[in-house]
């Protein structure tokens, strides 16, 4: 198993997106079939951008297993009131400075979930948000 | 579709291109701005088209292995840009039309949409009967 941990600022828009590339070179380095390296890559994206936009400060962290891959968002933000909600595609509240930075579509939740086998989320309002994402191969 | 007929279509400029651009197959476009949407749609041989002219579009043509973007309106990329896209092996070409121009000739030229079928009955890929 390999264990990797990435630390993520909010609206550090320089850097977003290296997690996603990170994990995908490496997941295609140890021979991982290319789509489930594209769906874990797509996992982690989405995670880091939410925590970019939505959250102060997170991390990502991704263990990697012979069977798939894990990868777990945790931020300290100011959470979700409704989850159900912010699972629907096309909802957002990223606020309208990042929209023309190519976020605030409305689909990081529900493209995580799409790209995921087992998804789960919970959240705290006024402390953070927790995800985590499993992809398995075959 | 190869990547020289693309840019030729286009009338684009190849800004960061591999030294054989021939060897680049694009088979479907993906036209949009937001980069959930181009994730969601864009695949392997997906040319990404957009007027975000950041990095953005670039990490995310890695992360879906698409091989190229294509600028519109003569929006030329930022050095910084063009290195991230060189670094990853990713194509970058800028065309002086608008995303609706550019689809339209596209799509005459026989490219289809990334966007895939919501339904199997329902829709057919992106490609319309006309």
């Amino acid at each position: 198993m390999t264990t990797l941990t990435f630390r993520v600022r909010g609206m550090d828009f320089t850097n977003a997106g290296e997690v996603g590339a990170k994990l995908k070179r490496i997941l295609h380095q140890i021979g991982f079939e290319r789509e489930v390296t594209r769906r874990a890559a797509v996992a982690a994206y989405e995670m880091e951008i939410n925590i970019v936009i939505h959250a102060y400060e997170g991390e990502v962290r991704v263990r990697i297993f012979d069977t798939g891959v894990e990868i777990i968002a945790e931020d300290r933000g100011p959470g979700i009131p409704d989850i159900e909600l912010a699972m629907q595609e096309g909802y957002s509240t990223a606020p309208p400075e990042v929209w023309k930075m190519g976020f605030g579509a409305g689909m990081g939740l529900p493209n995580i979930r799409k790209c995921s086998d087992i998804f789960e989320i919970s959240s705290e309002v006024g402390k953070g948000t927790h995800v985590r994402s499993v992809v398995l191969r075959g | 579709m190869d990547l020289l007929s693309v840019i030729s279509i286009l009338d684009a400029e190849a800004v960061a291109a591999p030294p054989r651009p021939g060897l680049v197959e694009i088979s479907s476009v993906f036209v949009g701005d937001l980069m959930s949407d181009v994730l969601s749609h864009a695949c392997p041989d997906t040319l990404i088209v957009t007027a975000l002219c950041t990095s953005q579009p670039v990490r995310v043509a890695e992360v879906v292995d698409a091989p190229a973007v294509c600028f519109v309106q003569n929006k030329m990329p930022q050095q910084s840009v063009l290195e991230l896209a060189r670094s990853k092996g990713i194509v970058i070409i800028v065309t002086p039309y608008c995303a609706y121009r550019s689809s339209a000739l596209l799509y005459r030229a026989g490219l289809q949409s990334a966007v895939r079928p919501v339904s199997p009955e329902g829709y057919n890929g992106g490609y319309l009967e006309i």
